[in-house]
Formats: structure tokens, sequence, C-alpha cells
């Protein structure tokens, strides 16, 4: 993954006065799996829209293998998509619907007959050529749009929600049958979504878009864990803020109300900042423990019991309320009851300094 | 019993009239057709043995179907307009292509006489002009016959076009282009097929009225226009023929009939597919 495939510099839509994209920069490497993932109006649809071609950028540039895409219309680009409804032909069959890129490109009949079976075959779909689209269930049409888009081999894959319309467990399923289709063919995916789980269990990347800007580009695992806007920290999983002002900002570290973290971003000292911690990372200590760094106390307000694991709700002195998330082995060594005082700790290198905006 | 079977009571009223200003005068004229003057088919045998009324027929049949032909090809960028546009420009279209229903026929067809005659407008500006040297014949000819008949026909082609492809989501059109078909490609193979029900029914509606018009190829029409409702009413009027037009009458219900059920059977056989 070192040459980039598909290169996004300063690229922008406006809409009149409103920015439903802007100042997008992203270079995606060759098979590489790439998500936007962001809430509802944040321009994932517009950004991937640009890219298929079917808007036209108000702003910079997108090239594809170090060729610039603007001047190419849609029919040639060669990108694939899955769209979020399918939008299969619905007065053509299965085998009909998968033939189509081919048919466009001219791929003699017989060569066309046996890349559709092997598409087919691909989605596990074998033997249904000749039904119609209205006679398939979703999974099985989700399939087809899957087929359809891959059959020709193209450069890259867009998929805008595909799997918004299926019920959660089919979703899941059709996760891994995508990841694993991405696996085989090594084609290059670009994947929208706005389930925050979806994209941290497929994506090689994740894009977080807000407003129509991308806030940050990382690994599942580095949005994750080291967030740099408090828009990520509270978008991907379950964070507990602490307002106040930065101090001591310097060599990446910073204290919030004298508690440490790590800088997710350079800070100015006194800028408005929280403190982002995960509530897995807070730890329920009894009040004695000796030397404890960056402890917490507060009142229990709530015990949540989940099974595996049990979250506990416990308002600060402030009234600010954080979770702490732990173990059902641990929390049962940790005993607390409602109403009660507890002392949390966390240490400094689970904690990020983020400006608060 | 099924609530279907409690509420047949509420087709009494449909029934009755049906029953009786459709049901009662077929019967009526199909009795004379084959009654008189002796009992037989001998009205049936002149209509399909005479030169003049198999012109008739052919007429009736070639102005009805290239009426429905220009009113698909005039209607469907009126329908496709009419989808696209911002609401206050649809509003506009759906009143514009309404305005024919709200006139009445015989004063939109004098209109059309005022227009196209020799001393009307259209050849004044284009003598005028010095475009044409002689006044042409605007009417009185199938071209005047054709004109006033797409005109008042035109919306029936135009609704139930609309009402398809107002359904037709935008991304199949997109799906097309995005998977290598130029535009022109996806309008031929994904949009116009998606049309198709409703270019169908259009044509349908528009092809059956069309077979029954009257006044329009009366009044825009030449000798060599006649249609079969024209004949109809000639025989009835000048020759009291009712016989011969009892026979006509049901060839022109039969013919309708048969259409219907002929179409009905393909796009079943579509639908069926191989
Ligand atoms: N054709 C348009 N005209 C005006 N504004 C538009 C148009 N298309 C999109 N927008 C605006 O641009 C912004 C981004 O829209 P976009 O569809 O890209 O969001 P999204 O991230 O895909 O959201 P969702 O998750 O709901 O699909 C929105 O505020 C939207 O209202
Ligand atoms: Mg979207």
């Amino acid at each position: 993954m070192t040459d980039s495939l598909l290169k996004l510099t300063d690229l922008g839509k406006a809409y009149g006065l409103i920015n439903a994209a802007k100042d997008i920069n992203l270079d995606v490497a060759d098979g590489e799996f790439v998500t936007f993932l962001g809430p509802s109006g944040s321009g994932k649809t517009t950004t991937l829209m640009m890219v298929a071609g079917f808007t036209t950028p108000t702003a910079g540039g997108i090239s594809l293998n170090g060729q610039p895409l603007d001047p190419i219309p849609v029919w040639k680009r060669d990108i694939g998509m899955v769209f979020q409804h399918y939008a299969l032909f619905p007065h053509m069959t299965v085998a009909q619907n998968i033939a189509f890129p081919l048919e466009m490109r001219g791929v003699a009949k017989r060569d066309r007959r046996t890349k559709v079976e092997e598409a087919m075959e691909m989605v596990g779909l074998a033997g249904f050529g000749q039904r119609l689209p209205k006679e398939l269930s979703g999974g099985q049409q989700q399939r087809v749009a899957l087929a359809r888009a891959m059959v020709f081999k193209p450069r890259l894959l867009l998929m805008d929600e595909p799997l918004g319309a299926l019920d959660k467990k089919l979703r899941e399923h059709m996760q891994l049958e995508i990841m694993h289709l991405h696996k085989n063919m090594g084609t290059t995916v670009l994947y929208v979504t706005h389930d925050q789980e979806e994209a941290l269990v497929m994506s090689d990347r994740i894009a977080v878009f807000n407003q129509g800007r991308i806030e940050q580009v990382g690994a599942p695992r580095d949005l994750y864990e080291a967030p740099e806007t408090k828009f990520v920290a509270d978008f991907i999983g379950e964070t507990n803020f602490i307002a106040g002002q930065a101090a001591g900002c310097g060599n990446g570290c910073a204290s919030v109300r004298g508690l440490n973290g790590q800088l997710g971003a350079p800070l100015v000292d006194g800028a408005a900042a929280v403190l982002a911690v995960r509530p897995e990372r807070l730890r329920v200590i009894s009040n004695t423990t000796p030397g404890a760094e960056n402890t917490l106390t507060g009142t229990v307000k709530e015990l949540i019991y989940l099974g595996q694991s049990r979250k506990a709700i416990i308002a600060l002195e402030d009234g600010t309320e954080v979770a702490a998330l732990e173990q059902a082995a641990q929390a049962e060594a940790t005993a607390l009851a409602i109403g009660s005082q507890a002392t949390l700790s966390f240490r400094a290198r689970d904690a990020r300094i983020l400006a608060d905006v | 019993m099924t609530a279907g079977n409690r509420t047949l009571w509420l087709l009494i009223p449909a029934v009755l009239l049906i029953g009786v200003c459709f049901l009662y005068p077929v019967s009526w004229l199909l009795q004379r057709s084959v009654s008189e003057p002796v009992w037989g088919l001998q009205n049936y045998a002149t209509i399909f043995s005479r030169s003049i009324y198999l012109g008739v027929l052919w007429n009736t049949i070639t102005i009805a179907g290239v009426t429905t032909v220009l009113c698909a090809l005039i209607g469907f960028p009126v329908a496709y307009s009419m989808v696209h546009a911002r609401p206050r420009i649809r509003k506009l279209l759906i009143f514009v292509v309404l305005i024919p229903f709200w006139t009445s026929i015989l004063v939109r067809s004098f209109a059309w006489l005022v227009i196209l005659q020799r001393g009307g407008i259209i050849n004044d500006i284009l003598t005028g002009i010095g475009l044409i040297a002689e006044p042409m014949d605007l009417v009185y000819n199938r071209f005047g016959v054709l004109l006033g008949m797409v005109q008042v026909l035109l919306p029936f082609m135009v609704f139930p076009l609309y009402a398809v492809m107002a359904r037709i989501d935008g991304s199949f059109f997109r799906a097309a282009t995005n998977l290598g078909a130029t535009p022109v490609r996806a309008f031929f193979r994904v949009y116009l097929p998606l049309c198709l029900p409703g270019l169908g029914t259009g044509a349908m509606l528009v092809f059956i009225v069309a077979l029954g018009y009257f006044i329009t190829p009366a009044l825009l029409g030449g000798r060599g226009d006649i249609m079969i409702a024209q004949l109809i009413f000639e025989r009835i009027d000048e020759f009291g023929d009712w016989p011969l037009a009892s026979a006509l009458a049901i060839v022109l219900l039969v013919g309708t009939g048969l259409l219907f059920a002929i179409i009905k059977g393909v796009s079943k056989l579509r639908r069926g597919r191989i």
C-alpha cells in the first residue's frame, strides 16, 4: 500500500452559501478500504458523488492513478458503485443486470456469460440469473448490486450506505462478505456509513466527516484511542468529557483541572479544553490506594448491569457525570452501591486533552 | 359471506347505468345490424367488401395510429419536463396541457379553422414575409385533422406518462451511466423501458378515443379524411340506413375490444418473460 490510487485535493462543493463539502484532502492507497463516517448531512454522499462524477466539484480536484478525473464523464470513469437502494434495473433479470456493464463495454456475448456466471458465483447467487430483482430478498438484491458493480473489475468501488436497508443480523453477515470480497478481489473501496461499529469493523482507515469537512483520518484503532478533536472522540465510541482550561501544554502533554492527559492537537495554555477518557479506562479504586494519579471522586448515581460488564454512572462534585465500565469479575471486587462515594483513577496516557469547541 | 360479497350492492347504480345506457343500446344495434333488411350478415359483408367502407376503416385506423404516435412523440418530452420542473413551472405546465379539456370541442375546432384557413393568420404571416407565394392548404385535409386531434388528445398521453415517470427513481439512470452507458444508451436501455407502462396506457387511451372521433375530423378534414364515426352519422342522418350504421358501430366496438385484448395479451407475455 504505497502508491496512492485516488487523491482528493482541497475538494469542495458549495450549494449557494452551503458548503456541502469543503477542503477535503485524502489519499487512498491501491487496495485500501476507506470508510466515510459521519452524522447525517456531513457531506459523505456529496464527496462520493463527486468521485463517481454525478456531482461537479466547485473547488479542488480528484485524480485517479495520477490522472485528473474532472474532464472524464461518469460513463468513462470505470468506477463501480453500489447505490443505497441498489438501483437494480427492475425490467431486467439478475443476469441481465450483471451483464449490463459488460454489454456497455462491448464484451462479446460468450465472455459476458462466463463472467456473469463467475460474478454470481462470487456473491453466492449461482442459479438466480433468470429472476427479476423484485423476486429477491433484500440481502440477495444487495449481492446482485455488488456483483454488478464488480463484474467489470473497476479500479475503484464506491458504496453509499449499502447495508442501510437490511436488518441487523443480515447487515453483520454482509459486512463480513464484503470484507472477504474486498480481500479476495483486492479492489479499492470507498465506503459510506453513519454506523460507527460498521466502520470500525470493516475499514483499513476511516475518514470522520463533520459539517462538510474531514475531522480526522486514521485506522480504526487510532481514531478510537487517539482522537484529535472532541467531535471524533464523541462520535466514535463512548467518552467521558471533563471540561476546563488547558494548562502545561508542551511536549505532547497537558492537564485540565489538574488531570493529566495526552494532547490530541496543539493547544495554547488557558484555552478552553476537555479531557476525554473512555469509560473502560476508568478504574474504581478505594480512596486509600496510595499514589494513584488522576483521581476523580463523586457519588454513584446508577449501576447498569450489562452481563459481561457493569457500567457505573458517577456524578462528580461539579455535577459532571462520568461512566466507568468494568468487567464483571472486576466489578464484583469493587462492590459499589448507589448513593455511596466512589473514587476513580486513570492513566495519563489513556486520556486526551482536546480543544473544547 | 365474504366482505366482498356483502358490499356488492354498492355496484347496483353502476350496473344499472351500464345496463341501460350501454348494454341495451348495443344489443339493439347488434340486433338491427343482423336482422335488417333480412336476417344475416349482409351488412357486414357490405362493409368489408365495398372499397368506400374499407377506405373509411383504413382512414380511421391510420388517423388514430398517427395521432397516437404524434401524441407519444410530443407528450414524452412534455411529461418529462413536468416531472423535472420546479413546482411552480410544473403547475403551469399541467395547466397548459389541460386547457384543451376546458374549452368546448366545437370552439377549439373553429379556432383552428380561423388560424389555418387560406385567409388565416398563419398563411397571412407566411405570405406577408414572403416565405411562400401562395397560401398553403393547412386545413380540410389530413394535416388539419391530425393537428386538431393531437391537441385534444395530448393530455391522455401526458398524464399516464407523467404518473409513471414521477415514480422512476433518478438512481436508475445514474446507475446506468455509472456502469458505462452513455446518456443516450442509458435512456434507451433503462429509462424508456421503465416508462413503457405509462406509454402503453397513454397510447391505448389516445388510440381508442381517436378511433371514435367525430367533430374534429368532420370540421378540419376533407372528403378523404372521413372516419368511421362520421360515416355512421352520415348513414343515419342522410339515408336513415340504421342497419348498416349499426353494423359499422358494432365493427368499431369489436375492433376496439380486440385491440384492448391484444395489448393486454402482449403485456402479459412480456411480464411472463422467456
Ligand atoms: N443538491 C443539493 N442542493 C443543496 N444542498 C444540498 C444538495 N445536496 C446536498 N446538500 C446539502 O449538503 C449537505 C451534505 O449532504 P450529504 O448528502 O453529502 O450528506 P451525508 O453525509 O451523505 O448525509 P446522510 O448520512 O444523511 O446521507 C447537507 O447539508 C445537504 O442538505
Ligand atoms: Mg448520504
